[in-house]
């Protein structure tokens, strides 16, 4: 939330007037004059009479509701998902705790029929939070000093990330990263799971101090409204079943690679 | 459009290659056409890879940079002598060059280009599917790409694999039959692992190294050559981008048109007598400025040169309208001009591969854009 002066957190909100471009411009036709360019200003009541008019812009309202609901629910968002996050943009100006609450209610709602398939950064976050593993590891690790090389430890999530197709500093610029599942599941990207998995002990995302048996029954009962596709990929693994193959099951199941 | 043949390799040798060609081709009249697409991102330039020859122009205006050693092809062009391989196709007559050529994007954006260059439409970000699986999906054909990601440019087609060598080794057959039962009702996994699964153990374990264009065009080549391979592989290069010290006969420009030949030459080498049946063809959003800047580079221009290769290529020849390089022709004052939209020559090289006309190939792969049919300039 912006006032025009402050965030919804009450801090100051900068606008740089070196950075913009001086004399009027036409946003969806319609001219926003620099009214006199002036040094103090240098156009700064353009930029919150358009940010004004772009919250209550048709086009706008669609084009970031669309995006929102497919970043959190399903590649091609319904209508009726939209436009329960729409009502709740204009019913409440604009306001974002109000906008994410319906995107989450939106995802609750239609999300038993509607899902994703996990980009990479996501799925492997979501993989150590399950299964308790320090990931990505000691923040001690990561005390770096600008004077030396980073270590391989400081590097290793990079790489990881990496490998499984997502390249942390390195966003695909102007999109950033992409939101579908053809763009994340291709027979190598899924390979590339695969495998992470099998390592996943030993490169930190699993708790090593428990049973990994344990450790994924309690993370199937904590996270998962029905425990059956585990249960049935248990009895397909059988009695002897070692670690690796255990993390390889979990964590490419179906229902960990998707939302 | 007037499309001019400026050259035609009238060699013994090459007049040899080509009967070969033609009794192989009445010998298997139904073998299976291969395309290549190496993509050449970046923005490959055009002048370096086939720099003009004809008067002094190119050279007076990149001083630092002029090509020295560029094998002469005809009285105006010339190759640069990192396209060894390609010289060799060119001498045996297999080798051909659109030079003044770009897919219809004028801006100077690797982003914007890029995706156009994949997705063959005219505004950028405004398609989800590439003109080659499209096209391919309309033919019904099956494709491989060498690369971690399912490039954009093959997206739109249903059978598509690739491949890219990974270190850790694969989890049991067990498990994977297992997760493949598991992953019934989901079509995109369900997909991905039947490929994965099919995949001989050379592919899976060990795989060798994604670094290495010689084995990631062997792997390429085995895969084409295999009953029921695909008939599509796409090759993804970058690196293209000198805007600083391009260098001339050596310099990082040269480096990457290396690899664009190592990656034609060991296609050649493993695809033995497939490759009679094969084009490959290259890909990149735009071609460079025609002079260079204070740093000893070029930066973002317009038109470029398509390269092609292979044995479906009757003679070796260069296409095109050339449109010069005087102040005047240049596009902006500063590139080289485009003379003829690059889809023409893909939709055309789709058509002859795919068994399809050129119109269909227009309409299925490039939202029914009205270009000129190469057919005959390219393989008649």
């Amino acid at each position: 939330m912006w006032d025009g002066k402050k965030s919804q957190e009450g801090k100051k909100v900068s606008f740089n007037g070196d950075m913009h471009e001086p004399g009027s411009h036409t946003v969806f036709g319609k001219v926003y004059k620099s009214k006199g360019f002036n040094e103090k200003a240098k156009g700064k009541n353009q930029l919150t009479d358009l940010v004004e008019d772009l919250c209550r812009n048709p086009i706008c309202i669609d084009f970031i509701t669309k995006k929102l609901c497919r970043h959190f629910i399903c590649d091609q968002p319904t209508k009726p998902m939209v436009d329960h996050v729409k009502a709740a943009w204009k019913a409440n100006d604009g306001a974002l705790p109000a906008i994410h609450a319906a995107v989450l209610e939106a995802a609750d709602r239609y999300g038993d029929e509607h899902y994703k398939f996990q980009s990479p950064e996501i799925w492997l976050l979501q993989s150590a939070r399950m299964l308790g593993g320090e990931w990505p590891g000691d923040p001690s690790l990561f005390k770096y000093d600008f004077r030396e090389k980073p270590t391989g430890k400081m590097r290793k999530p990079a790489r990881i990330l990496l490998e499984i197709g997502h390249s942390p500093f390195r966003a695909k610029q102007p999109n950033g990263f992409p939101d579908d599942m053809a763009s994340w599941l291709s027979p190598e990207y899924l390979v590339r799971r695969l495998t992470l998995a099998q390592s996943a002990k030993r490169i930190g995302l699993i708790d090593k101090k428990r049973p990994l048996k344990k450790i994924i029954s309690a993370a199937v009962e904590r996270n998962f409204e029905n425990s059956l596709f585990w249960e049935s990929l248990l009895e397909g693994l059988g009695a002897g079943v070692d670690d690796r193959s255990l993390s390889v099951a979990f964590l490419c199941s179906k229902e960990v690679l998707r939302s | 459009m007037i499309l001019t043949r400026r050259h035609f390799i009238a060699g013994s040798s090459s007049l040899m290659l080509a009967g070969n060609w033609a009794s192989d081709v009445v010998a298997n009249q139904r073998a299976k056409k291969n395309l290549i697409v190496i993509m050449l991102r970046g923005g490959m330039d055009g002048l370096t890879a086939v720099p003009y020859i004809g008067n002094n122009q190119l050279v007076d205006l990149r001083p630092s940079i002029t090509v020295k050693s560029a094998q002469k092809i005809d009285g105006s062009f010339a190759l640069h002598p990192a396209l060894r391989e390609f010289k060799t196709q060119w001498d045996e007559g297999t080798a051909a060059i659109l030079h003044a050529s770009s897919i219809p994007y004028t801006g100077r954006s690797h982003f914007e280009g890029q995706n156009l260059m994949e997705t063959g439409g005219l505004t950028p970000y405004n398609d989800y599917t590439g003109w080659l699986g499209r096209g391919m999906e309309a033919a019904g054909m099956k494709a491989l790409s060498i690369s971690l990601p399912m490039p954009l440019l093959l997206r739109g087609n249903v059978d598509n694999d690739n491949f890219y060598p990974s270190k850790r080794p694969m989890p049991s057959a067990d498990v994977m039959a297992l997760l493949a039962q598991s992953y019934h009702g989901e079509d995109g996994l369900t997909g991905a692992m039947a490929k994965v699964r099919a995949r001989p153990v050379s592919m899976t374990t060990g795989g060798g190294d994604h670094t290495d264009i010689e084995s990631l065009a062997k792997t390429a080549a085995k895969q084409i050559r295999q009953d029921g391979g695909p008939s599509v592989a796409v090759f993804d290069l970058g690196g293209f981008d000198t805007h600083s010290f391009q260098g001339g006969d050596n310099g990082q420009h040269a480096d990457e048109l290396k690899k664009y030949d190592s990656a034609i030459g060991a296609l050649k080498r493993y695809l033995g007598p497939a490759y009679s049946d094969t084009i490959i063809v290259t890909l990149t959003e735009f071609g460079r400025t025609v002079a260079q800047n204070g740093g000893s580079g070029t930066e973002h221009g317009y038109g470029t040169a398509l390269l092609l290769a292979g044995g479906l290529l009757p003679s070796s020849r260069i296409l095109g309208d050339w449109p010069g390089l005087k102040k005047e022709a240049l596009y902006e004052g500063r590139d080289l001009a485009a003379t003829i939209d690059v889809r023409a020559a893909y939709a055309s090289v789709m058509g002859h591969v795919f068994d399809q006309d050129h119109q269909s190939m227009c309409r299925d792969a490039f939202y029914g854009a009205n270009l000129p049919n190469l057919t005959k300039a390219i393989f008649g």
